[in-house]
């Protein structure tokens, strides 16, 4: 016995995956599902900006959608992936990209969003946000994802604020002018009431090739030896005015482990960091504020992607100054050349001679994107290896999780709701219709089936047959629309006897105790009704051919023959034995709390879980569906398997192999 | 053979059903070909089964001993109440069948003579002018037989050209059938037209309830309707602005085209000086078929150029001329009749062109809200693809703004609609939602004829009586006819999946119980797979995004479902039936495999197969009406018991929608419940004994 249900609990497992991959493969492939919803939307939001710009400057119809839009909202939905992989997703087998954000740069913290408070700041109107710091950093070869506690940018109680993090402490400095010298803190020597601090001034500078300073070259840092601000033994006392720093020997200035990178907005503004961050990650500060995260980071592979990345950070990476000095050269001087590889290509032929001419009467902006048949004058001017190495240097940020059917996770909905709480809050329904329906059938088919076992051939069994073979012809949601027609509307009775629909009042809050009960009554009776009749003809015949079966059989005979009376072999033998067939019913009850046939729910209006996996189903909301399955189908099968053991408990004979 | 025929004719009948069913569905060319030979086959037998009934009894002396199966086969048919709903059904389905030849509102036949020339006719010199003229007399002009509705039967095409008729239809070429059956009961000529039995159609719209056919205007031809004059009134007491609509034609009751100003009474006061009554907005309803109207400022007449007073191509559902002096409006709109006014375009006394939108709740001319200038009303194709309605419709609402944005009003409709629970109600003001703020022939054609304070899509229900036995169902299609095409689609439908099923079931459920083992623990598994299904729901999301027909519908429900109950069945009587005896001498004498199963096993395991065919059918029916009234199922075109039932839940107190499609599924399946009770009393006799 033991091993027999062992064993059908482990071929319970192979069709549930069987099942549950049917239909989600089913999903997968019907369209319209959330995905084809949204491109429809951006579909339709195109055409119409595509109206009103009036054809604008992009030279795609109307309605189309941008490829990198389409890959990313695929991949958001998963689609990037294979069918398999999805469904093991889906599952919690395999991991899911559940955040990702591209193009950030590495070594350099973001403040990525983790949800809006809904908590409005007085102070700017805006709405709060909670926020955190992931920052990936590039420590001895590897990427490394490090992430802040979270908190919030504006004072909200409750919260711990996420931007006061001192940068300065844990090797970053961010924001500060070229050639505009910093004075970093390393520590306090002195002690606590006679501070004596050491420090060190930091210092970006641009210097050309030999190494001094220019207006147009590469971008270092340099520091300072380490000096106090008191005077000290054994350290130099910083010079306090900036003509006092810059009159120092060279002695004073040294090579420094801070890099600096030019910030997107203002070129001349630069980010500093400690570059040496195998040496910072070991630092107490720095762990004070950071700590390892989740998340995953990785660099850009997608190399075809840097034309248009390129595109869009032009601004950075074009030498202006050059371009400015070329543009007036060619103004003053009609015969000026260009100084580089790429104007070699051009100096001959007609289209040069066009660039040539209209050149001159160029504005500076116009110039520098000007256009001739596929010449990019920009390009000249493009630094392209510095921007490649940034781009290589770009990181993808990604929060992958595992969650799913197995961890529990009925997923959610299109709208964000969680599904297993949407099936929890109409399981009331559903248990209401189950347990009653339940009950109420077994109470009036076993007598029915009985009584006419027992007067078979009789006109009371022959009149009743009738109605049970109508009962069984008429399919219960018909029988629900007909009997609203008769009981809800005013076309039988001259007021309606019951309400129509509804699984209870609108003012149910307000009703007593009494009240409740009644209206619970009124609008449970009908549903109710087809509920049982659904069951009825089948459990009615169930009843009586079983009975008359055990009636024919031998040991009744017996116990006829021992000379009991009629109702005692019916009843103590005959009926009991009679009874196992309709234990099949059994497992269903586990059942009862999720049974609810939609179509009756539809019919009546009700809220039910029927309905939840009807409506799921016609708004194409997946998610739901799938939870509605997943449950389902475990209520069923283990349903099953309690019938089969329900059959064994109750019926000695049945052995299983 | 013609003897035995009488004991064949049931297995002949199923047979040939089976056959003209999947025929029909699957090889619908081909089968138009031979479909005549079937359909002249089988009365034979039914009159041999008559012929037989009267011929003189023999004493027939039976050498043979009859088979068990034909014991079975005489015991079910002892069971008369079985075996006579298996009759009832069988000829319900070819009357069904034949459906196009007696319910249709295509004649019969039709005998006429065009008196025109037409092609193939003689030329013959009846006048004796000496000449062969292009006229009356210059030809013989012969009587011509048509035969639509039996074309319509054989799938071809039954409509012929209505000039051949003389008729003159706008906006159509083909004759109507209908029209032309009224001109020929009224006018006197020898051309004559049979009508089939009961002269509608399944898929055709009857939204004017028959009465269209009024020659209002005396010019011998039946026309579309015709104009009825409507008075509405509208406060205004200012003469100028009425004139600015005078250069808009109408066509009134007496249909004589004029000017507005001139062609009523009110407005004829307005011109003799006096005091205009204090309502003077003027509802016309003159025509129900639509084409596009022309514009206020336009001087193309609604009237037909040639000036016959026949409307050529434009009609008008009803429009309204009204001017309000407050608001310094004046202009036409276009009113349905029990809905309002809705959209209204015209000049004002400013010579400004203006469009409105109106709103009101519940009589006309309260509140015209309006822009004057230019205000355009754009209407995005954005939400055409989701509900395919140009038209919506608001409860409740009055719209205040002087600048109507119709996007945003759109909006608010549909949230409203979807918020109130509002379900086209005529306390709702529709409007238009096209760039010309014309209503399209769709728009106008949806009114509330039949006053039940419901907006209706394309037509009444109307209730039974009158020419409609079992009345009209929501979309003006009839009832009675549906329900009979109904079943046969229900029928067909349900004989396609049980065969295909009983098909595949009895293949894999023949292999499972055979072999065994390793085949049988994967099939199981695979059964159980798919019975955990939820049956209804897949099909419903796959019937959803590939508009199955029949067939596919069949084959989707097949697959899903269709082949598990029969497999299950014949695995079991076949892990029954190959242990033993016989099984064995089979496979001593070495018998095939394949042989084995189906020469050998198969017939002794037939029972189960038979009395489980009723169940399944049953099932099948219930399937197919449970999609269609969920509104997941077949094409709305086709009939469908559970359209109706679900037209019937939604309009309550139409109670033919409801009662008529129930009583039809509950009789069907009770009879079939009956057939299955006899099969299983004739196939697997319990006799119960008791004591008492």
């Amino acid at each position: 016995m033991i091993s027999y249900i062992i064993r059908r609990l482990l071929l319970i497992i192979p069709t549930f995956f069987g099942t549950t991959f049917l239909v989600f493969w089913i999903l997968n492939i019907a369209p319209d599902g959330p995905f084809d919803q949204e491109i429809k939307k951006l579909k339709a939001a195109n055409m119409q900006s595509g109206e009103t710009s009036g054809g604008g400057m992009d030279d795609k119809p109307p309605g189309e959608i941008d490829e990198e839009v389409l890959k990313k909202l695929k991949r958001e939905y998963g689609l990037d992936k294979s069918i398999l992989h999805r469904y093991l997703i889906w599952l919690g087998v395999a991991k899911k990209e559940v955040k990702y954000v591209e193009d950030k740069k590495l070594n350099e913290p973001y403040a990525h969003l983790i949800e809006n408070t809904g908590e409005i700041d007085k102070a700017s109107g805006t709405e709060i946000s909670l926020k955190q710091y992931i920052f990936p950093a590039l420590i001895d070869g590897e990427i490394v994802v490090y992430e802040s506690s979270p908190g919030v940018d504006a004072e909200l109680e409750g919260y711990e604020r996420y931007d006061q993090i001192d940068f300065e402490t844990i090797g970053f400095i961010k924001k500060i002018r070229i050639f505009d010298p910093y004075l970093f803190t390393i520590k306090n020597i002195g002690t606590e009431k006679n501070p004596i601090l050491l420090q060190k001034y930091i210092l970006p500078a641009v210097v050309d090739k030999n190494g001094n300073p220019a207006a147009e070259g590469e971008l270092v840092v340099k520091e300072s030896i380490e000096c106090t601000n008191i005077s000290h033994k054994n350290y130099k006392t910083i010079p306090s005015s900036i003509e006092e720093l810059f009159s120092q020997d060279e002695s004073f200035w040294k090579d420094s482990k801070w890099v600096a990178g030019r910030t997107k907005k203002d070129p001349s503004i630069v980010n500093i960091i400690l570059n040496d961050k195998s040496e910072l990650v070991k630092s107490k500060e720095f762990n004070a504020v950071w700590k390892k995260s989740t998340w995953q980071a990785k660099r850009n592979s997608d190399i075809t992607n840097f034309e248009t990345w390129l595109k869009q950070n032009e601004d950075e990476y074009t030498d202006k100054v050059a371009a400015r000095k070329d543009q007036e050269n060619i103004r003053k001087n009609s015969n000026f050349k260009i100084d580089s590889n790429l104007s070699l290509n051009f100096k001959n032929s007609n289209a040069s001679k066009t660039f040539y001419s209209k050149a001159k009467d160029l504005s500076f902006d116009n110039w520098l994107k000007y256009k001739d048949k596929d010449i990019y004058i920009r390009a000249i001017y493009l630094n392209k290896e510095k921007a490649e190495k940034d781009f290589r240097d770009l990181v993808e940020i990604s929060y992958n999780a595992r969650e799913g059917i197995l961890t529990g996770y009925l997923g959610e909905s299109n709208q964000g709701e969680d599904v297993s709480g949407l099936i929890w809050d109409r399981i009331h329904i559903s248990a209401f219709f189950g347990i009653t329906g339940f009950i109420l059938s077994y109470l009036v088919c076993i007598p029915l089936g009985i009584m006419k076992a027992l007067r078979h051939g009789s006109k009371f069994d022959i009149s009743s047959s009738f109605f049970v073979f109508i009962g069984y012809s008429i399919p219960n949601y018909a029988f629900g629309v007909l009997v609203i027609w008769i009981f809800a509307t005013s076309n039988v009775f001259a007021e309606p006897l019951l309400p129509s629909k509804g699984w209870r009042p609108l003012n149910w809050e307000e009703l007593s105790i009494w009240g409740k009960m009644f209206e619970q009554l009124r609008h449970a009776l009908l549903p109710t009704l087809c509920y049982m009749l659904g069951s009825f003809a089948t459990l009615t015949v169930l009843m009586k051919n079983s009975l008359m079966e055990n009636m024919s059989q031998d040991y009744v005979r017996t116990a006829f023959a021992k000379g009991l009376t009629e109702k005692t072999v019916i009843f103590k033998h005959a009926v009991r034995n009679s009874l196992i067939p309709l234990a099949t019913g059994i497992g269903g009850l586990i059942g009862i709390f999720l049974a609810g046939s939609y179509l009756i729910e539809k019919v009546f209006g009700i809220d039910g879980i029927g309905m939840l996996g009807f409506k799921a189903i016609q708004d194409r909301d997946f998610g739901i569906f799938l939870g509605f399955l997943v449950i389902g189908t475990i209520v069923r099968l283990l349903g099953n398997l309690i019938s089969d053991i329900c059959y064994a408990v109750i019926d000695p004979r049945i052995r299983f192999k | 053979m013609i003897k035995n025929i009488k004991k064949y004719i049931i297995p002949i009948t199923c047979i040939l059903s089976v056959f003209i069913i999947l025929a029909n569905s699957i090889l619908f060319d081909i089968f138009i070909k031979i479909f005549p030979i079937i359909l002249f086959i089988t009365p034979i037998f039914f009159i041999q089964t008559i012929l037989n009934y009267f011929r003189p009894k023999k004493k027939k002396v039976s050498l043979h001993s009859e088979s068990i199966f034909q014991k079975r086969l005489k015991r079910f048919k002892s069971i008369k109440r079985g075996y006579y709903s298996l009759y009832i059904l069988l000829i319900f389905y070819i009357i069904s069948l034949i459906g196009p030849l007696w319910m249709n509102d295509k004649p019969l036949m039709i005998a006429f003579k065009n008196g025109k020339y037409d092609i193939g006719e003689k030329y013959e010199d009846i006048n004796k002018n000496g000449r062969f003229d292009q006229g009356i007399d210059s030809f013989l002009d012969e009587k011509k037989y048509y035969f639509p509705a039996v074309k319509e039967f054989l799938g071809l095409n039954s409509d012929y050209p209505a000039k051949d008729f003389n008729q003159k239809i706008d906006g159509s070429l083909m004759v109507d059938y209908r029209l032309l059956n009224e001109t020929l009961s009224v006018e006197d000529s020898d051309n004559y037209i049979i009508m089939p039995l009961y002269d509608f159609s399944p898929n055709r719209l009857y939204e004017n309830l028959d009465d269209k056919y009024i020659d209002a205007n005396n010019n011998g031809y039946y026309d579309y309707g015709c104009g009825t004059l409507l008075e509405l009134k509208l406060e205004s007491k200012n003469r100028d602005d009425i004139k600015q609509l005078s250069n808009i034609q109408v066509l009134d009751d007496k249909r004589i085209s004029s000017n507005f100003t001139y062609f009523n009474e009110s407005a004829n006061n307005l011109n003799d000086g006096c005091d205009l009554p204090s309502n003077n907005l003027h509802l016309y309803k003159l025509s129900k078929r639509v084409e596009p109207l022309p514009l206020l400022n336009d001087s193309k007449s609604p009237i037909d150029q040639d000036g016959n007073g026949i409307p050529d191509s434009t009609y008008i559902e009803s429009f309204a001329l009204f001017y309000n002096t407050e608001k310094d409006i004046s202009g036409f709109g276009f009113n349905i009749e029990g809905a309002k006014i809705h959209s209204i375009k015209g000049v004002d006394s400013k010579k400004n062109n203006f469009e409105i939108l109106s709103c009101t709740e519940t009589n006309l001319p309260k509140i015209f809200e309006c822009g004057t200038d230019d205000i355009s009303i754009k209407g995005t194709d954005k939400y055409k693809e989701e509900d395919n309605e140009d038209y919506c419709f608001v409860g409740d609402c009055t719209c205040n703004t002087n600048i109507i944005d119709g996007f945003k009003l759109k909006q608010n409709v549909k949230n409203l609609c979807s918020n109130n629970n509002i379900n086209k109600s005529s306390s709702i003001i529709g409007y238009s939602f096209k760039e010309s703020l014309i209503p399209s022939e769709k728009e106008l054609l949806t009114y509330d004829s039949n006053k039940n304070n419901k907006w209706d899509e394309d037509s009444p229900p109307s209730t039974p009586g009158g020419n409609h036995i079992f009345g009209i169902d929501t979309s003006g299609r009839d009832v009675f006819t549906r329900l009979i095409d109904g079943y046969k689609i229900s029928i067909t439908f349900a004989i396609i999946v049980s065969t295909l099923g009983y098909i595949i079931g009895i293949i894999i459920g023949a292999l499972l119980g055979y072999y065994g083992g390793r085949w049988d623990l994967f099939g199981v598994r695979l059964i159980e797979i798919f019975s955990s299904v939820p049956f209804l729901f897949v099909l419903m999301i796959l019937a959803g995004f590939m508009k199955p027909s029949l067939l596919i519908l069949a084959i989707l429900s097949v697959i899903l479902k269709g082949w598990i109950g029969i497999t299950m069945y014949i695995r079991g009587e076949f892990f029954r039936e190959k242990p033993k005896d016989y099984v064995s001498a089979a496979v001593s004498m070495g018998q095939s495999n394949w042989k084995i199963m189906f020469k050998h096993i198969l017939p002794n395991s037939l029972t189960p197969i038979i009395t489980f065919a009723p169940f399944s059918i049953i099932a099948d029916i219930g399937t197919l009406v449970s999609l269609d009234f969920l509104g997941y199922g077949l094409d709305p075109k086709i009939s469908s018991w559970g359209q109706l039932l679900r037209q019937g839940s939604e309009n309550l107190q139409e109670y033919h929608l409801l009662i008529f499609p129930v009583i039809a599924l509950t009789l069907t399946i009770f009879m079939i419940t009956f057939i299955s009770e006899a099969i299983r009393e004739a196939f697997d006799p319990r006799v119960y004994s008791r004591l008492k």
